[in-house]
């Protein structure tokens, strides 16, 4: 058993091909969440109308299981790896995903770690990629600790499945296990 | 563009008929040469009768493509990538492809990067895979095919003379079987 961390970003193509917006991502998500709960994986997915970029950390073996699987999804075009490497410890403690989209607090996090106010893992290193991803995952659970969720009429619906309300940056928890 | 290594292994599913050994070098080395060099990827590919181990060198965005195609080819199965990090120099200038047998040379390659004498990435980290490549690249032996020099040359095209050429001698030089002892 190999521990790693793996990160990539693929071209968000369900528009491409005429599918449902929604419908597709939260599908993608459901079929995410029951593999990696099933395969002890975490980390964190998010997207907006352009990328995926995701991180997943566990087993070297389901890791990859995992990459090929996405690498053949139609969905999620012109995948690219831009990080598998052994870590000692997981940075991600579950699962989640959220919706890369506008507001302060956000393009607050995009010029922190990247060269532009928007979601472009293209031009990102591995380094600040993982980092942005790790940053808005713990920016959501930080308004949830604070129980912050009064002002979430502006955000995106959460694409999660069973997710009980919105959370401001469409965070949605991972399921513990 | 991102300079970028991965170190990859899967399960050698073998051939359709079974073939395998200095036929899958040939049949590798064809499916090399229409690869790679002018595309600006490098790298080793080593194997044996269970396992490929591969290392590639380039811009992530073209390793990743190859590296998708590569693992979704029937001869790979339970593929895995266990390294790809951004390098800021390469370490294969070229295409190697070699047989991973044993001589008393190469098992002492395994024993110095290992757990035993013989291929088993399953059992190694990623650095020890590619310092394991990086040696193994280097052994002389005639189920081991350099092709040198990123840039070097023209892309040739497919079919070209030379490249029948190069590989037709790569099989004049090939056993039909693995050695004696070969994992």
């Amino acid at each position: 058993m190999h521990l790693v961390r793996a990160v990539y970003y693929a071209r968000n193509a369900i528009r491409k091909r005429d599918l449902a917006f929604s419908a597709e991502a939260k599908s993608i998500m459901a079929a995410i969440r029951r593999n990696n709960a099933a395969a002890s994986l975490t980390g964190a997915l998010v997207f907006n109308e352009h990328y995926f970029a995701q991180v997943i950390e566990g087993d070297r073996y389901q890791v990859s299981r995992t990459l090929w699987r996405i690498g053949e999804d139609r969905r999620q075009e012109d995948m690219v790896i831009v990080a598998v490497d052994s870590v000692t410890r997981r940075r991600f403690a579950d699962w989640a995903m959220g919706y890369a989209g506008q507001s302060d607090e956000l393009a607050g996090l995009y010029l922190r770690f990247g060269i532009v106010v928007g979601f472009d893992p293209a031009r990102m290193t591995a380094e600040s990629l993982t980092g942005l991803i790790a940053a808005m995952v713990e920016m959501d659970s930080a308004r949830q600790l604070a129980g912050s969720l009064a002002d979430a009429s502006d955000a995106r619906a959460p694409l999660g499945q069973g997710d009980k309300r919105p959370s401001p940056a469409g965070f949605a928890p991972g399921p513990a296990y | 563009m991102l300079l970028y290594r991965y170190v990859f292994y899967s399960e050698n599913s073998g051939l359709p008929g079974g073939r395998a050994g200095a036929e899958q070098v040939k049949d590798i080395l064809l499916a090399c040469s229409r690869n790679t060099l002018a595309s600006g990827l490098s790298g080793a590919l080593v194997f044996n009768e269970r396992y490929f181990v591969q290392i590639m060198e380039g811009d992530r965005a073209l390793a990743s493509r190859t590296i998708l195609s590569v693992v979704s080819d029937p001869r790979h199965r339970n593929a895995v990538l266990v390294r790809a990090y951004p390098v800021g120099e390469r370490r294969f200038l070229g295409w190697t492809v070699g047989y991973a047998g044993h001589t008393e040379a190469i098992d002492a390659l395994y024993m110095r990067h290992g757990v035993m004498a013989g291929l088993d990435p399953t059992r190694m980290n990623a650095e020890s895979i590619e310092n394991l490549v990086a040696d193994l690249v280097e052994v002389k032996s005639p189920f081991i095919v350099r092709k040198k020099g990123i840039g070097s040359e023209p892309a040739p095209p497919a079919g070209r003379p030379e490249i029948q050429g190069e590989v037709i001698r790569v099989r004049a030089a090939m056993p039909l079987k693995p050695p004696a002892g070969a994992v």
